[in-house]
């Protein structure tokens, strides 16, 4: 499609920053109209990509809703857009995430307008860095991306204390581990470090490329010499990996989300860490192939240790918000083994884990959530037995879980057998085996998890009431999605395999 | 026109499922919630009694995942007769075990009543879905969804601590066993480029041995969890804490003879490679001689029958094992209907007593002639006593493994008889004879909880008799059949004699000290350790996987991120001492100043 249709990706992407600029002139008191004016400009993008996604045509292929506009042609930067099989499942996922968030946070209490304004900024970001071909504007919009979620975190945090032991117990103790305004800190601060490799990065390809432009396509397939490639893939390895909760940069992740509100967990966890996935694939291995196959040793041996790491982590967590956040670092393992795979089922898994992990840990965050809402805690040997005072919270958890640990149905699994198929078809065949015990792994805890906190006897005074309102909707939303993907994953794999199929025909070259 | 029927098999428990699960009014109500499962099943039933009587053939593809470079996914649904016969022993044993469930979880409130016909919904999908699977990858996802339907039916009561410890137990168990499967699986994918089953039979030939021995012993490891074989049958006896109808059906009769079923579908890839049939021989012996003898000690009713089960799964594996499929899923088919009638014919019995403790029970034949009436039957059935199906089913294995060759396995198994025997007339004769129900007046079970008893009765008792006609409709895979052979005459008599046993020590009281008493005996020791596997894993748990969560969580939290730290902490110390440098008086910055001019002539020049 050429540049005279409608202009859908920037709907898209613009209009919850116009969301955004319309809440700044709602008064604060207007407690419905900032919620639905969030809502409809959430809705808005959901439609845009609901329409993107129906009408991609897989048989074309390539990049699609393509717009062009040229920004400051002398330094060869544009306003470029489209998407792809990738992109398009992942714009996707933002959408549905950003309302399920919307739904997620309505009864936030204090300075919603606010809440919402940074939301809407965020997942503008999010957008933009999704469908963008052009890495200067990719790298502003990355920026966009970050830099709400240090408000975020910092104001409508919780905190939550640590105790500082091990030789290091000084610092741990210094730092204040554990609060809200460390967990912003920390994330923002790591994130920034991340970023600062990436614009290196990017300003080396633009260098040494000596095409004199930022734009992607036009940088697909230029010669850079080798030992530079590796080089450059390092930093982008380095600058994405730390969003994508790589080992052992994901220090971040853990303090970060488990701080976050909940709507800011949700959007974290499932959006933002797949654009660090989708930055180390697309610029990455797209942009520098031969450090692709140099590197992927590397990366998928580092993804190995993230699963069975992250899963073990999580096993040893007694906060519920913890127990989330580290299965995030395990799952995203999952992601950036398939990525590391370089094969067709391997790199379709990768992305199609991107867009499960997502709705799932969106999920689960919500859930999360509601439980402290409802419980006022977060420590899991604290609970026990709400199955029978939130039977609905209950089931949609097992949802969750269930897609955690890779139930065949949920989604969860689709991607995961793909990763595994892959992983056996790779170089390195050996990664199946650790992974699928991750899986395990996974298992144990997850399960474990659901029975301590709602099997056994009910024994709490208080009234712990179940899900109310709107509430319902995002659950109902995400689960359904993970249920109707895990059936028919032919819907996503359709358009994710054409792109893998050009991506890699380009890779393998 | 059979492809309507497959799906009038296994769609109807899928809708009422669907309509279960997301319409809350309709599992509020107990009349419709119970109805529409049961509808589903009668239909499901129904459509598999057509099937059965056309012998339907069908195989119907269609693709899952898609793939361009490497080779797609593909699922589909196949019939054969093998299929056929498992699809109706599941909905007719589905079927019965729902109507006998209205009576037995009369008590429990609407909305988790509702809620057990909901997952009972979703078993009967999952478990026909799993028969008619033509993909390994799809056999696989069945397999889980049948999984998790035992994990949701065994904590059904999940207010109870045990019940909710079984539940997980269970999953993990299988669960580990499924690691295998998965890798496995995706071994002979590596080699073969499908999951479709014809294909894999047909490519398997070409694979290395080695490779091909390695996958198939992993795919096995699977079966070994879901089939509670040794060594992971720990979890089946712990998932007796489900409602006894739940034991009945997932426990006894479908799921968990999963195993049996997936064995006997890659049986012409197992034959391929040489040690793999031995392997599973011995397993499935082993474990049918653990699961004996450790039900010799139980005392509760529902523990001796799992073991039982155990036991029983065993034979079907041994014979699969020494090369006789067709044998271990004649034996299959009479278990899923005697055991599936004890275990409701136990459920009675509870239900009634409101305990599982065989020595609580006792005189219930005069109180529950129907019950009792039935039960004996079953273990009659189950000890292999001439006419009923146990008997038959019972001893073609024995037979088979006597003239194969396979002398070890056969004492082993026959032993195992006369074991049997013993261990299910103890609790006969306790439970209906003993003195331990005084002062109880338990009540005849209702015609709705009866009814299906007497019908899974009959069967017990006919299923036997169709053994011509089983093996000619599953299309003459017995190989030989001795009628001459005395083995019969031996497992008989051996049979016979534990009951006499039984009868001696638990009714006339001989050696009663010895063997009821002598807790300190080491054998019953053992034995009640179960060889202490149970403790085996709770040790793995514990220790290892506990262990291995603290190192990785503590490294995590207090080293990685503890040197994250303290880069930042020695960031700001050193910003404190630096501060320290902006005192805000000329002269220090012009004693500075010049410093700087001095060394930088001396660095530039090397002057001064």
């Amino acid at each position: 499609m050429g540049t005279e249709t409608f202009p859908v990706l920037s709907l898209i992407v613009l209009s919850p920053f116009v969301g955004a600029i319309l809440l700044l002139i709602e008064p604060q008191r207007w407690y419905y109209a900032i919620r639905i004016t969030s809502l409809f400009f959430a809705l808005l993008s959901l439609l845009g990509s609901l329409y993107v996604f129906a009408c991609y045509d897989p048989s074309l292929g390539g990049f699609q809703f393509v717009e062009h506009y040229p920004l400051v042609p002398a330094l060869g930067i544009s306003y470029h857009v489209g998407v792809d099989g990738i992109s398009l499942v992942l714009v996707l996922l933002t959408a549905f995430i950003l309302v399920a968030g919307v739904f997620a946070s309505w009864t936030i209490s204090s300075r919603s307008k606010e809440f919402y304004i940074l939301l809407l900024l965020l997942v503008t970001g999010v957008f933009g860095v999704f469908v963008t071909l052009d890495l200067f504007i990719f790298f502003l919009f990355y920026e966009l991306a970050v830099l709400p979620m240090y408000l975020l975190i910092g104001v409508w945090g919780s905190s939550t204390t640590i105790p500082p032991k091990g030789p290091f117990k000084t610092a741990i103790r210094e730092m204040g581990v554990g609060g809200k305004e460390y967990g912003a800190m920390k994330l923002t601060l790591y994130l920034l470090f991340g970023s600062a490799f990436i614009l290196v990065g990017i300003l080396g390809i633009y260098g040494l490329s000596g095409a004199g432009t930022f734009d992607y396509q036009a940088l697909y397939g230029v010669e850079i010499p080798s030992h530079l490639q590796n080089w450059l893939f390092l930093l982008f390895y380095v600058g994405f990996g730390t969003l994508a909760g790589v080992w052992p940069i994901h220090t971040w992740s853990p303090d970060g989300h488990a701080a976050a509100p909940t709507a800011t967990s949700m959007m974290h966890a499932g959006v933002l860490m797949k654009l660090g996935a989708y930055g180390v694939i697309r610029i990455g291995m797209g942009l520098l192939p031969e450090a692709a196959h140099v590197f992927s040793p590397v990366i998928g041996t580092i993804a190995i240790v993230n699963i069975v790491y992250g899963a073990f982590g999580a096993m040893w967590q007694r906060d519920l918000k913890y127990v989330v956040a580290y299965s995030s670092v395990s799952h995203m393992g999952i992601v950036m083994l398939g990525a590391a795979t370089l094969n067709e089922m391997g790199i379709n898994g990768s992305v199609f884990q991107m867009f499960s992990h997502g709705i799932m840990t969106g999920l689960l965050f919500a859930l999360v959530g509601l439980v402290y809402e409802k419980a006022h805690t977060r420590e899991i040997l604290k609970m026990g037995g709400f199955a029978r005072c939130m039977p609905g919270i209950a089931t949609f958890f097992a949802i969750g879980g269930l897609t955690s640990l890779g139930l065949p149905g949920l989604s969860g699994f689709v991607a995961e057998v793909l990763v595994f198929m892959g992983a056996w078809k790779s170089k390195y065949s050996w990664w199946l085996v650790p992974a699928v015990f991750g899986a395990f792994i996974t298992a144990v805890y997850v399960l474990r998890v659901l029975k301590w906190i709602f099997f056994g006897p009910f024994d709490k005074k208080e009234h712990i009431g179940d899900a109310s309102g709107v509430e319902w909707i995002a659950l109902l939303l995400l689960s359904g999605i993970l249920v109707v993907m895990g059936l028919y994953p032919k819907l996503l794999l359709d358009p994710i395999d054409v792109a893998t199929v050009e991506f890699l025909e380009k890779v393998l070259r | 026109m059979e492809l309507f029927l497959l799906f009038a098999v296994f769609i109807p428990p899928l809708i009422s499922f669907t309509v279960n699960g997301l319409v809350l009014p309709v599992r509020r109500n107990r009349v419709w919630s119970s109805g529409i499962s049961i509808g589903s099943v009668f239909i499901s039933t129904l459509a598999s009694l057509l099937l059965l009587l056309e012998r339907a053939k069908l195989e119907f593809v269609f693709e899952w995942i898609p793939a361009k470079i490497l080779p797609p996914v593909h699922f589909g649904f196949f019939l054969d007769p093998i299929a056929v016969l498992m699809l109706f022993v599941v909905s007719v044993v589905a079927l019965m075990v729902q109507i006998y469930s209205l009576g037995y979880m009369s008590e429990e409130e609407p909305l988790s009543f509702g809620r057990y016909y909901t997952f009972h919904s979703l078993f009967a999908f999952s478990m026909q879905g799993f028969v008619v699977s033509y993909s390994l990858l799809q056999v696989y996802v069945f397999w889980e969804l049948v999984g998790l339907c035992s994990y949701l039916l065994i904590g059904f009561w999940y207010q109870r601590p045990q019940a909710a410890r079984a539940a997980v137990k269970a999953f993990w168990i299988t669960r580990f066993g499924d690691v295998g499967f998965a890798i496995g699986m995706i071994l002979l994918w590596g080699a073969t480029g499908t999951f479709l089953l014809p294909e894999i039979y047909s490519k398997a030939s070409e694979v290395s041995k080695v490779y091909l021995l390695v996958s198939l012993l992993l795919v096995f490891w699977g079966a070994v969890g879901k089939s509670a074989q040794f060594p992971l049958h720990v979890w089946l006896p712990d998932a007796m804490e489900g409602p006894t109808p739940v034991s009945a059906l997932i426990h006894a009769a479908t799921m968990v003879v999963a195993g049996v079923y997936l064995v006997i579908r890659l049986f012409p890839v197992f034959e391929l490679v040489y040690p793999v049939l031995p392997v599973i021989m011995w397993i499935g012996c082993v474990t049918a001689f653990i699961g004996a003898a450790i039900a010799l000690v139980q005392d509760d009713i529902k523990r001796v029958l799992a073991y039982s089960t155990v036991s029983q799964i065993g034979y079907m594996m041994a014979v699969a094992g020494a090369g006789e499929a067709g044998l271990g899923f004649f034996h299959l088919f009479t278990h899923a209907f005697f055991k599936s009638l004890l275990f409701l014919a136990a459920g009675s019995v509870i239900h009634a007593l409101h305990t599982n403790n065989i020595w609580e029970m006792g005189g219930l034949s005069k109180r529950m002639p129907q019950t009792f009436f039935l039960f004996l039957v079953g273990a009659l059935a189950l000890s292999g006593i001439f006419p009923f199906s146990g008997y038959f089913s019972k001893d073609e294995i024995l037979v088979w493994m006597y003239h194969g060759g396979f002398k070890i396995p056969f004492l082993v198994l026959v032993f195992t008889a006369f074991l049997t025997a013993f261990y299910m007339f103890r609790v006969l004769f306790v439970a209906f004879f003993g003195k331990g129900g005084v002062g109880k007046r338990p009540e005849e079970s209702p015609l709705v909880m009866t009814l299906p008893m007497w019908v899974l009765g009959v069967f017990a008792i006919a299923s036997g008799f169709l053994k011509v006609w089983f093996f000619d409709f599953i299309g003459g895979t017995q190989k030989e059949v001795h009628h001459t052979s005395y083995v019969p005459y031996i497992s008989l008599g051996l049979s016979l004699f534990g009951i006499l046993c039984a009868w001696l020590v638990y009714e006339k009281g001989f050696l009663k000290n010895l063997l009821v008493e002598e807790r300190a005996l080491s054998v019953r020791y053992v034995l009640e350790r179960g060889f202490w596997i149970d403790s085996l894993y709770e040790w793995l748990y514990r220790r290892v996987l506990d262990g291995l969560s603290f190192i990785c969580g503590w490294f995590d939290r207090y080293i990685v991120d503890g040197l994250v730290n303290l880069v930042s902490w020695v960031t700001l110390e050193l910003s404190q001492y630096l501060r320290g440098i902006q005192t805000g008086r000329i002269q220090d910055y012009l004693y500075g100043i010049v410093v700087a001019i001095v060394l930088f002539i001396w660095l530039a020049f090397g002057v001064l």
